[in-house]
C-alpha cells in the first residue's frame, strides 16, 4: 500500500473509526455509574501525518500497515485509585458477545517479569468489533480495532512526562535522565499504594460506612443502581453525626420506610439520595433538631414532611 | 414504630361544588353543583395534598373526633358509599353533591360565608386505607402577574396557604371495622374558647362528629405527664423546671379551647432535642398517639389542682397561692447564701398575713 493509498482509506474510513471510539466509550460509561473519572474520558483517533511516521518511517516493519496499525482510534480512562481499575477491566472482558479484546500491556504483568523496572505503566487493551454495529447512523464493521488505555492519575503524569521528553523521540536518552525519571515511577507507585491506604481508612469511617450501608438499602428498595451525590448526602451527614450516632438511629428502624422511599423516589433531588430514609426517621422522631440543624432551604424539607404524613405549618 | 395515618398520602379524584351564604330571608341559596371530576394537573394534586396533610396530618392543629350522625342522608353515610364504590364516578359525583346539600342546610347563620366545597378521595397510610376528605374554602382577593410586568386583582383565590380560610373533614377508613372508622376535624375556630360555637356547624351540624370523650382523659394525662416530664432528673435546671411548671399553668388555663403537644414544646421547651424528647415521650409512650395532634382541652377532672399554685423549698416549707394572679402575689426576689453556705430565698407576698390554715 502506498502512501496515497493508505491516506485516502484513512479519510474515507476515519468516521467509522471516531463511531467505534465513541460506541466502546458510551458501552463503558453506562455500565460505570458512579465511577468519577478524574479526565473526562474522550475518544481521540489519530491525525494522518502520525500515522504515516508510524506506518512508514519507524522501522516498525508492518506486512499491512493498515491493519497492523491498531490504535488508529483511542480511548483513555483515568482513574485516581489502582483499586478501581478491575471494574474497567471486567466491563471490556465481560462484553464478548460485542467485541474480542487483546491485552497488549498489562502493567500489574510488566511488574512482575520485571521487578526490578520502573517504567511506564499503563492496561491496553485492542477491542476488535465482532459484527457489524449501528450506531450513530453509521455501520461500524466487523473487524475494527479500538486501543482502550487505562491508568490511574498518577501514572498518567508519569506518562505525561515520559512521553514529551523522553520517550517518544527515537534517540537514546541520558542515562542519567532516564535515572531520575525511574525513580519518580518508583515513588509514584509508592505513592499510590497510600492513596489506597487513606482510601481505605476513609471507608473504615463511621460516616462513609453508613453511606455505603443507606445507598445499598435504597439499591435494593429502588432495585436498580441509584446515581449518588457523595459530596450531598455527607455534607447533610456531617451535620446530623450526633443524631446518626444515636442508639435511637439504626438501619433496621428505617428499612420501615422502604415503601414510601420507592413510591416518590424522584420526586425530588432529595427522595432519589441515600439520605432519604434518614431524614424520613428524624420528621418522625426528632422534627425539632431537624428543622434547627437541617443546613439546606427549609422549603426542601416540606414536600418530604407531606410524604411522612406530619403537619409542618411553621418551618421555623 | 407506628407511622403517621396520613404517611403516602395519594388523590384519587376531586369534584368542587360552590356553597353560598343564606339569603336575607335565610333561605337556602341553591348551591351550584359540579357534574364533572375536576381534573388537577401533578402540580395541582401535591399542592392540594399539601394543604390536606398540613391541615390533618400527625402534629397539626386538627382533632380527632367521635363520627356520631351514621343515619340515612349523613355525611358519614354518602362518605361511606364513596368508599365502598371506589371505581363508580357516578356515586362518586352523586353523593359529593348531597354533601354539599348537607353543607347548605347545616349554615344556618346568615353569618356564615359560602365558599367552595372540595370533595377528594384516595388512598392513605401504610395500609392504604382509603379516604373521603371534605374541605370548604372561602375565597380571598389577591394579585396575580398580569403581563408587562403589571399585576391583576381577583377575588376568588381559595386553599392558598393561609389555613384560617379553610376547613377540613377527612374520613378513614378503617382496616378493621367499619364501627372503627376514624374522622379528623381542621377548623381554625375550634382552637379558639371564643369562636368555638362558630366551629360546631362545621363538624357537629355538617360533619355530624362530635368531641371524643376520652379528651378528657387525655386532657388529664397531658398534665400529668408533663408535670413528670418537667420534674425528671437530669433534662431541665431548677430555674427551667420552675418556669415550665408556671408555663404548664397558663397552657392549660389559657383561652385556646385546644391542646396541642408540638404547640406547647415548640412555645416553651427551647431546646430542640428536649422538645424532641417530650415530643416522644408524650406521643409515643404516654398517648398511644391520641395526642398526635390537638384535643378538646376539657379540665373539669383537674380544675381544683390547677385552681391553687405550690412552691416548695428545699427545707419542705411550701407556699400555696391561687394560680390566678399568682406571678403578680408571689415573687421570688431572690437567693442569698450566708457566710456558712446557707442559701434562703427571698420572697415576696403581695399581701399581710390574715391567718393561719388549720
Amino acid at each position: 500500500m502506498t502512501v496515497d493509498e493508505f491516506t485516502s482509506k484513512y479519510e474515507q474510513e476515519k468516521l467509522l473509526y471516531l463511531a467505534w471510539g465513541n460506541y466502546i466509550l458510551s458501552k463503558i460509561k453506562h455500565k460505570l455509574k458512579n465511577t468519577s473519572f478524574q479526565i473526562e474520558p474522550k475518544v481521540r483517533i489519530k491525525d494522518i501525518t502520525s500515522l504515516i511516521a508510524k506506518a512508514y518511517y519507524r522501522d516498525k516493519n508492518y506486512a499491512d500497515p493498515y491493519s497492523d496499525i491498531t490504535d488508529k482510534v483511542g480511548l483513555r480512562f483515568v482513574v485516581l485509585l489502582s483499586s478501581e481499575i478491575p471494574a474497567i477491566n471486567d466491563i471490556i472482558k465481560n462484553s464478548t458477545h460485542e467485541w474480542s479484546f487483546s491485552k497488549d500491556r498489562d502493567f500489574e504483568q510488566e511488574r512482575l517479569d520485571e521487578p526490578l523496572a520502573f517504567d511506564y505503566q499503563s492496561m491496553h487493551y485492542i477491542l476488535t468489533a465482532k459484527a457489524d454495529i449501528s450506531f450513530n447512523s453509521v455501520t461500524i464493521p466487523t473487524g475494527i480495532t479500538c486501543e482502550v488505555q487505562i491508568r490511574t492519575l498518577l501514572q498518567h503524569a508519569y506518562s505525561e512526562l515520559s512521553h514529551s521528553r523522553v520517550y517518544k523521540p527515537s534517540f537514546d536518552p541520558d542515562a542519567k535522565v532516564r535515572r531520575v525519571v525511574a525513580k519518580s515511577m518508583a515513588l509514584l507507585e509508592t505513592t499510590d499504594e497510600y492513596f489506597e491506604e487513606v482510601n481505605s481508612r476513609m471507608n473504615e469511617i463511621g460516616i462513609f460506612k453508613l453511606l455505603d450501608q443507606l445507598t445499598a438499602l435504597l439499591y435494593s428498595t429502588v432495585g436498580s443502581e441509584p446515581i449518588v451525590s457523595v459530596k450531598a448526602n455527607i455534607f447533610i451527614m456531617e451535620v446530623f453525626a450526633i443524631e446518626l450516632s444515636s442508639d435511637t438511629f439504626s438501619i433496621s428502624i428505617i428499612e420501615e420506610f422502604a415503601p414510601y422511599v420507592k413510591s416518590n423516589f424522584k420526586k425530588t433531588f432529595l427522595n432519589s439520595q441515600p439520605i432519604i430514609f434518614f431524614i424520613y426517621f428524624m420528621i418522625m422522631k426528632k422534627k425539632s433538631v431537624l428543622l434547627e440543624k437541617w443546613p439546606l432551604t427549609k422549603e426542601e424539607l416540606r414536600p418530604l414532611f407531606i410524604q411522612a404524613g406530619v403537619s409542618v405549618n411553621d418551618l421555623g | 414504630m407506628a407511622l403517621p395515618e396520613f404517611v403516602n398520602f395519594r388523590i384519587n379524584r376531586v369534584i368542587t361544588h360552590e356553597i353560598f351564604k343564606r339569603n336575607e330571608e335565610r333561605e337556602i341559596v341553591q348551591p351550584l353543583i359540579s357534574s364533572e371530576l375536576t381534573q388537577l394537573d401533578d402540580d395541582g394534586n401535591s399542592e392540594l395534598a399539601m394543604r390536606v396533610v398540613e391541615a390533618v396530618g400527625k402534629d397539626s392543629k386538627s382533632v380527632e373526633m367521635n363520627i356520631d350522625k351514621t343515619g340515612a342522608n349523613s355525611v358519614y353515610s354518602y362518605v361511606k358509599s364513596i368508599i365502598d364504590n371506589s371505581a363508580d364516578n357516578d356515586i362518586f359525583i352523586e353523593m359529593s353533591s348531597n354533601i354539599a346539600m348537607n353543607l347548605a342546610h347545616a349554615q344556618t347563620a346568615r353569618n356564615l360565608p359560602g365558599g367552595i366545597l372540595v370533595i377528594v378521595d384516595g388512598t392513605t397510610g401504610v395500609e392504604n386505607n382509603k379516604y373521603v376528605a371534605v374541605i370548604k374554602a372561602e375565597l380571598q382577593g389577591g394579585f396575580q402577574k398580569a403581563a408587562n410586568n403589571t399585576i391583576g386583582f381577583v377575588r376568588d383565590l381559595l386553599l392558598t396557604p393561609q389555613q384560617k380560610l379553610y376547613k377540613i373533614g377527612i374520613f378513614l377508613e378503617s382496616p378493621v371495622s367499619v364501627s372503627n372508622a376514624r374522622a379528623f376535624v381542621y377548623d381554625y375556630n375550634m382552637s379558639m374558647s371564643q369562636e368555638h360555637g362558630m366551629a360546631a356547624y362545621f363538624y357537629d351540624n355538617f360533619l355530624g362528629c362530635t368531641i371524643s370523650h376520652t379528651d378528657k382523659y387525655f386532657t388529664n394525662r397531658f398534665y400529668h405527664e408533663t408535670k413528670n416530664f418537667i420534674d425528671d432528673e437530669g433534662i431541665f435546671s431548677d430555674d427551667e423546671k420552675f418556669d415550665l411548671h408556671t408555663h404548664l399553668y397558663s397552657y392549660l388555663k389559657s383561652e385556646t379551647a385546644t391542646l396541642n403537644i408540638t404547640e406547647f414544646s415548640n412555645q416553651y421547651i427551647s431546646e430542640p432535642a428536649k422538645r424532641d424528647l417530650y415530643n416522644n415521650h408524650m406521643q409515643n409512650l404516654v398517648g398511644e398517639e391520641g395526642l398526635n395532634r390537638s384535643i378538646t382541652k376539657d379540665i373539669s377532672d383537674i380544675q381544683t389542682k390547677l385552681r391553687m399554685r405550690k412552691v416548695i423549698f428545699s427545707n419542705k416549707v411550701k407556699i400555696s397561692a391561687p394560680s390566678d394572679g399568682f406571678e403578680n402575689n408571689v415573687k421570688v426576689v431572690e437567693e442569698v447564701q450566708d457566710e456558712e453556705g446557707k442559701i434562703s430565698t427571698i420572697v415576696s407576698i403581695a399581701g399581710k398575713v390574715s391567718g393561719l390554715d388549720k
